[in-house]
């Protein structure tokens, strides 16, 4: 018998992938981010509110992941921003060959803010990096204040929380101040947003947020 | 269900580093999976039998070590062992805490039949052996 040392990362052709899309989108100054939740937790809702936020302030860019339909993608492009849908055809996550792809679909050059809408998933896509720059995971106040302790991983690779549909606070069981300790103890870095896309609360503040990061890519 | 994904991964790496010759000699390859990879160890297994079903290495094992998670208190430095988020540090009770074990995912190594025993002849003997 003998064995052959290999010792390598198993994602590594995902990573590489990643890398190359990184590379690809900083050299252009695109601010990118990887948006992930639980299946309906308001992603492409609060998706919207951002880019009505925006306007003509910056120039958006979407990347809309889903295991069928455009659906998602025929929303946000009412709102005149480039799209381009991947569906996965069953698979549970985006991986960075896809997204490279897409990204050959768009303009980098005139995009300041690419936002990829991963498929709705806790679990899966907090494993592949896709090239952003940050992930950011959407936790609606109805899914239950526990599951930071119970999907650690996604919530340990991101850097920014949004908790969504705050305004049904009072009629759910969860509350915002335990979402946010559990949330903390999976991850202390957590920069932590309260939005509801029905009334609005949040939703300025979060898109300046990500508008002042992204200036900061342009310089 | 991203097990698919890793299991086709694995075996696309194993065969980067082997030469095609080789690949009727896998009889085992050997993973690292961290605790809190999120990865279901019998899921991989199945994903990865059925990706090298029909394939010359359709009896290689998959042998999976599992890295226990460790955490490491951001207030006094101790490392600690532990299941998920929001235990706190046992030695100063602080709930600032990194994880710093757990999360790996790797390939470690790929064990090779020699080269000249018949696999048959091979196997029969294993079975023996167990």
């Amino acid at each position: 018998m003998s064995v052959v040392t290999i010792e390598r990362k198993v994602l590594e052709k995902n990573d590489a992938f990643a890398a190359m899309n990184r590379d690809a989108l900083v050299r252009q100054g695109v601010f990118t981010i990887n948006m992930v939740s639980s299946p309906g937790a308001g992603k492409t809702t609060l998706l919207e509110r951002t880019i009505a936020h925006l306007g003509g302030a910056l120039s958006l860019a979407v990347v809309e992941g889903d295991v069928q339909t455009d659906l998602d993608a025929q929303r946000v492009a009412k709102y005149g921003v480039p799209v381009v849908q991947i569906v996965t055809n069953g698979g549970c996550h985006l991986e960075a060959r896809l997204v490279q792809d897409a990204l050959s679909r768009l303009d980098l050059s005139t995009t300041d803010v690419l936002v990829i809408e991963n498929v709705g998933n806790l679990v899966c896509p907090a494993n592949f990096d896709l090239g952003e720059d940050l992930k950011v995971v959407v936790l609606s106040v109805t899914e239950g204040d526990d599951k930071p302790l119970k999907y650690p991983a996604m919530f340990q690779r991101a850097a920014v929380l949004i908790i969504n549909k705050v305004d049904l606070v009072p009629y759910v069981d969860a509350d915002v101040s335990t979402i946010r300790r559990h949330a903390r103890l999976a991850n202390p870095d957590l920069q932590i947003f309260e939005t509801s896309c029905r009334s609005g609360e949040g939703i300025a503040e979060w898109a300046e947020w990500l508008a002042a990061q992204a200036g900061r890519r342009r310089g | 269900m991203h097990e698919l994904a890793l299991a086709q991964e694995i075996v696309a790496m194993v065969a980067r580093h082997i030469l095609p010759a080789q690949a009727s000699r896998v009889r085992a390859v050997h993973v690292r999976i961290g605790e809190l990879a999120g990865v279901v160890p019998e899921s991989l297994e199945f994903c990865f039998s059925a990706v090298v079903a029909g394939t010359a290495w359709e009896s290689a094992d998959l042998v999976m070590t599992r890295v226990p998670a460790e955490a490491c208190c951001l207030d006094c430095a101790a490392t600690f062992p532990t299941q998920a988020p929001g235990a706190g540090c046992p030695a100063c009770g602080s709930s600032f805490v990194r994880m710093t074990h757990g999360q790996e995912l790797q390939v470690d190594a790929v064990e090779l039949a020699d080269d000249d025993v018949a696999p048959s002849v091979r196997d029969t003997a294993l079975e023996a052996v167990v």
